[in-house]
């Protein structure tokens, strides 16, 4: 079974077997829940309630699915979606933590001032926390198209038909959501350190 | 080209998106400008960490709630026709049952082992059914004016006759 491609096993899944659709529940879990995790905030309940709902629409809805589609396209459409409605709904927009400086990282507990107080050289954990914390000052626009290329690895083709947006719109966000990144986590990094470990 | 020009092609040019022309005149600026260089520098670097930004796994609960969930959502698949010999799994199909409740009446049941893998004759299980049948119709009468004799049956399984 672990062999089997993701749109076999959605295949197997509509004609009846369950234990087709949990492999690929355990396959994809983590990396969609680090999208929705990030999409949201790094708000973990809200990114869990969300997670339940999207595979349970989807277990619903597999009679929907056609296997010339690749599968994990089809899965982020519809996570996608989902989220973006939930981030639109003013339950949402009423609950959502500021990403201020002086916020405090759900991961840490200490904010990004904190960070930028600390005088003592830049651990890597250090810096992916505080890529985590200018992903989250990312517009969602551009923060979904910078989650799907760079940090889940989809191509900018795959993250046009998951996004609904034309290629070159997709390119053109990711860039900028580079460029403000930069200006926002850029002064963080140790570019010497970062040339020797290459 | 100067650096508010740079600026936005350093993206691009990072991922090989600019044409030759572009590009030459990024590179030639770059060869000029150390802070439009870092800005690479720094982009690069970026762009490596958000590769390796570690995944982010749901709470076991949530993994165990949507597991429940998919089994709900899913017809149950049920063997059409049975073959001479059952593995455990066929037997709990056969019996409309499952694992757990298996496991309480295996002990009892009439069962071969080959190649480490335990196996039922088909025959066998119909024969215990019936066993369970008359036992559970001798149950419902008047049980003290019976009187049961266990004995062991040409299989190794347990059977009662009255």
């Amino acid at each position: 079974m672990r062999d089997i491609s993701d749109e076999e096993l959605m295949t197997m899944y509509q004609q009846g077997d369950a234990g087709a659709f949990e492999l690929l529940f355990e396959r994809h879990r983590t990396p969609i829940f680090g999208f929705l995790y990030r999409m949201l905030n790094r708000e973990k309940a809200s990114a869990e309630d969300l997670l339940q709902e999207i595979f349970t629409k989807i277990a619903k809805a597999r009679h929907l699915y056609e296997p010339r589609a690749k599968f994990s396209t089809w899965l982020y459409a519809i996570a996608r979606n989902h989220c973006i409605n939930h981030i639109k709904s003013r339950q949402y927009k009423q609950s959502m933590q500021t990403t201020s400086l002086d916020a405090e990282s759900p991961a840490t507990g200490a904010s990004m001032l904190d960070f930028l107080k600390d005088e003592r050289p830049v651990s890597d954990t250090d810096l992916q926390e505080r890529l985590e914390w200018a992903v989250s000052t990312l517009p969602p626009t551009y923060r979904e198209v910078f989650l799907l290329h760079a940090v889940r690895g989809f191509s900018h083709a795959e993250a046009a038909k998951i996004l609904g947006m034309n290629p070159a719109t997709v390119r053109t966000h990711y860039h900028r959501a580079r460029m403000m990144l930069c200006k926002r986590a850029g002064n963080l990094i140790d570019t010497e350190k970062t040339k020797e470990q290459r | 080209m100067n650096c508010n020009e740079c600026e936005p092609l350093i993206s691009p040019y990072l991922d090989d998106e600019l044409d030759s022309g572009q590009a030459r005149t990024v590179s030639e600026h770059l060869g000029e400008c150390s802070a439009c260089r870092n800005s690479v520098d720094t982009m690069r670097a970026l762009t490596d960490c958000a590769e390796a930004l570690p995944g982010v796994a749901p709470s076991t609960t949530t993994i165990l709630k949507i597991g429940e969930a998919i089994r709900e959502t899913s017809p149950v698949k049920r063997q059409a026709t049975f073959g001479p010999v059952l593995d455990i799994d066929e037997l709990i199909a056969y019996l409309h049952i499952d694992r757990d409740t298996l496991e309480i009446y295996l002990e009892g049941m009439p069962f071969f082992e080959l190649g480490g893998k335990l196996l039922f004759r088909t025959e066998s299980i119909d024969r215990w059914i019936q066993q369970r049948e008359q036992l559970a119709g001798i149950t419902t009468q008047n049980v003290s004016a019976l009187t049961m004799v266990e004995s062991e049956d040409s299989e190794g399984g347990v059977s009662w006759t009255l």
